[in-house]
């Protein structure tokens, strides 16, 4: 047995001696060539990857970038917050539901106050609807997974994945949906406000950032029974992107904002894919939104009107004769009772009105001509103010009164803010009188029309005797002729839905009582 | 039995294993050596490459994040100064720069200077290029 096995051994041995080296070297050869095919096919997936990673990246920031440039029109109840062409996009979305958000809180208070007058309530659905479905128009085509795959293919659709198939583009994963998300929930968004804007009462959500408050984002606050939900974007940030670990727990349709079904997200997804038939490579990329651009909450397009109203009544023995309306002015001599027929004699009754007015002919000094703590008055006007521009402050409003001369022939007097630009983005608070050139969307002539609040008492001026008025008789009565000036001041609030935001109507009223006696 | 064996054995001697062996293996060697040493060169040079395109990348997102073409161009080349020199890798520069603010999109190319780590004749020295596009980000939006 072993012998017949030892040739079969010897075999072996010969082979093997004869080429062995060759052989190894051979095996070696095609070894080390597999070993190099395979690293540069590795290697080549692997810088593949990299290329459909940084193309999803690149892809997902031109979606969050470019989506702000999908704009879409808006109602003419709106121009005044639309952009340079008249449209809402993502980056002034919240300016419009900031307009909205301030007159449904000026309803508020109305309603509050029981100042809502019958128009108030249609006023204040109309605007929230109207902002709802420009809102809506503008999700839709944010949404729309046909505009994302259009900035998506901009930027991947110029790369190319030449390490996985060279010359080959890179092209959206066809089986993935575009997600989106609304991320910095509660931080804030890009529309400034002032605390002193928002109608007292009015809880809203706010976010302080240095020295600027800004509407709370994608956190529903309330006014009017409605809800108003503003987009989160960053302060000084750009665009950028974002994990998974951040957009997942923000995607809309995993946790959706109560109440704001069709709330404008700020945070999108992309997938990129390419193969060459045997490999596909696949990445994803979430990135945010920035438009780098703020706006402060207004509602641009509106006025307050201020006008005075001063009546005297003339009196004998406590019945009322006539009135005569006084200008705003001192010391004007009126002959209101000439050659009165009393039952007894007859009477020439006189009067030195306009008193109140000693101290000066601007409107301030109007405002502030009585004795009376004018301050609810002036916080009203700020209140309305600020909605138009909210950096205004009651210094400044103060100045304004002062540097305004009351004019006799006026009827009125609007405080509007005057804007050259183009987007109404700054506000220069103006007074001007109703007989002057003001702006034409300024209606003079129907404007009781556009309030839609009713007048009620906000100051009721303390009376004074003699004191800023006199009165005399011919021939003198007993007893003496006595001059008595009171006032009020009165608030008629409007939305600002129709432009018109608030009335303050002054009233002075100097009542002389003469006597028929002796 | 035993003639064989000892026929065999004189077979051996004669065709002296050893130094066969060694040319075997000194030949395979002459092969294989090339071969390895080029297989070195290109995964270098596979590398590079794709360490290049990152540089494109990260110049062009700086460039990105710019509001105009002289900020861009200033990111990119601070951007580029981070590289570090190596045995290898003697360069990145910019080589190009289109600020396209129209598109709203910034093209950098990078150009990359190599040393194959195995020189070989007429193939020591290599230029790379290579591009990223990348969106502008630094714009505001339109007002």
């Amino acid at each position: 047995m072993s012998q017949a096995i030892r040739p079969l051994k010897n075999l072996k041995k010969r082979r093997s001696q004869r080429a062995a080296s060759l052989i190894l070297v051979i095996a070696c050869g095609f070894g080390l060539m597999a070993l190099i095919y395979g690293l540069f096919t590795l290697a080549m997936f692997l810088g593949g990857s990299r290329q459909v990673r940084n193309a999803a990246d690149a892809g997902a920031l031109n979606v969050s970038r470019k989506m702000m440039d999908i704009r879409v029109p808006t109602d003419p109840k709106y121009a005044d917050v639309a952009d340079t062409n008249g449209k809402v996009g993502m980056s002034n979305v919240n300016r419009l539901w900031g307009k909205a958000y301030l007159i449904n809180a000026n309803l508020e208070e109305m309603q509050k106050s029981g100042q809502a007058g019958p128009k108030a309530s249609g006023n204040g659905d109309a605007a929230y609807q109207l902002a709802q479905t420009i809102n809506d128009n503008l999700y839709s085509e944010i949404a729309s997974s046909k505009t994302q795959d259009l900035f998506f293919h901009q930027m991947a659709g110029r790369r190319t994945a030449n390490m996985i198939n060279p010359g080959m583009g890179i092209d959206k994963n066809p089986q993935y949906t575009c997600p989106i998300a609304m991320v910095d929930r509660g931080d804030e968004s890009n529309l400034i406000m002032t605390p002193g804007q928002i109608p007292a009462g009015i809880t809203v959500g706010k976010v302080d950032k240095g020295s600027k408050s800004f509407m709370q984002g994608y956190v529903p606050m309330t006014a009017n029974n409605k809800k108003f939900t503003f987009t989160s974007f960053h302060e000084g940030e750009q665009p950028h992107l974002i994990s998974d670990s951040v957009f997942d727990p923000n995607r809309a349709d995993i946790a959706p904002i109560e109440g704001s079904a069709t709330v404008i997200p700020n945070a999108f997804r992309q997938s990129a894919l390419a193969g060459n038939g045997q490999i596909d490579s696949t990445a994803t990329a979430s990135a945010v939104a920035n438009p780098i651009r703020s706006y402060s909450m207004t509602i641009p397009q509106s006025y307050i009107t201020l006008y005075v109203v001063n009546m005297s009544n003339w009196l004998v023995d406590g019945k009322k004769i006539k009135s005569i309306p006084y200008e705003t002015k001192a010391d004007q001599t009126i002959h209101g009772l000439v050659d009165y027929q009393t039952p007894t004699r007859v009477i020439n009754c006189f009067g030195k009105l306009g008193g109140e007015y000693a101290s000066g002919h601007s409107i301030m000094a109007i405002i502030k001509a009585l004795k009376a703590d004018y301050q609810p008055a002036m916080k009203k006007l700020l209140q309305r103010v600020q909605g138009m521009d909210p950096s205004y402050t009651m210094a400044k409003l103060t100045n304004l009164l002062e540097n305004q001369n009351y004019d006799k022939n006026a009827n009125r007097y609007y405080i509007f803010a005057k804007d050259d630009s183009a987007d109404h983005t700054n506000p220069q608070i103006q007074i001007q009188a109703d007989n002057g050139s003001l702006p034409e969307w300024i209606n003079v002539q129907s404007w009781q029309e556009d309030f839609d609040g009713i007048e009620k008492d906000l100051i009721t001026e303390p009376t004074t005797t003699d004191e800023y008025a006199n009165a005399w008789q011919s021939p003198p009565g007993t007893p003496q002729p006595t001059a008595k000036n009171s006032g009020v001041m009165r608030w008629q609030p409007g939305s600002g839905y129709t432009k018109a935001v608030g009335n303050l109507f002054i009233s002075r009223t100097t009542t002389l009582n003469f006597s028929s006696k002796p | 039995m035993p003639s064989r064996n000892s026929k065999k054995k004189t077979t051996y001697k004669r065709r002296k294993p050893s130094a066969q062996t060694l040319i075997e293996a000194m030949v395979g060697f002459i092969i294989l050596i090339p071969i390895a040493l080029f297989a070195v060169d290109v995964v270098a040079l596979m590398s590079t490459a794709q360490t290049n395109e990152q540089w494109a990348e990260t110049a062009a997102r700086a460039a990105g994040s710019c509001s105009c073409e002289t900020m861009a161009q200033n990111a990119v080349k601070n951007s580029l100064k981070r590289f570090v020199p190596s045995s290898i890798i003697s360069s990145v520069d910019l080589e190009k720069i289109t600020f396209d603010q129209v598109n709203g999109q910034v093209t950098v190319a990078t150009v990359m200077q190599i040393n194959v780590p195995i020189p070989l004749p007429w193939m020591n020295h290599f230029e790379l290029r290579a591009s990223a596009i990348q969106p502008l980000l630094g714009t505001p939006a339109a007002q």
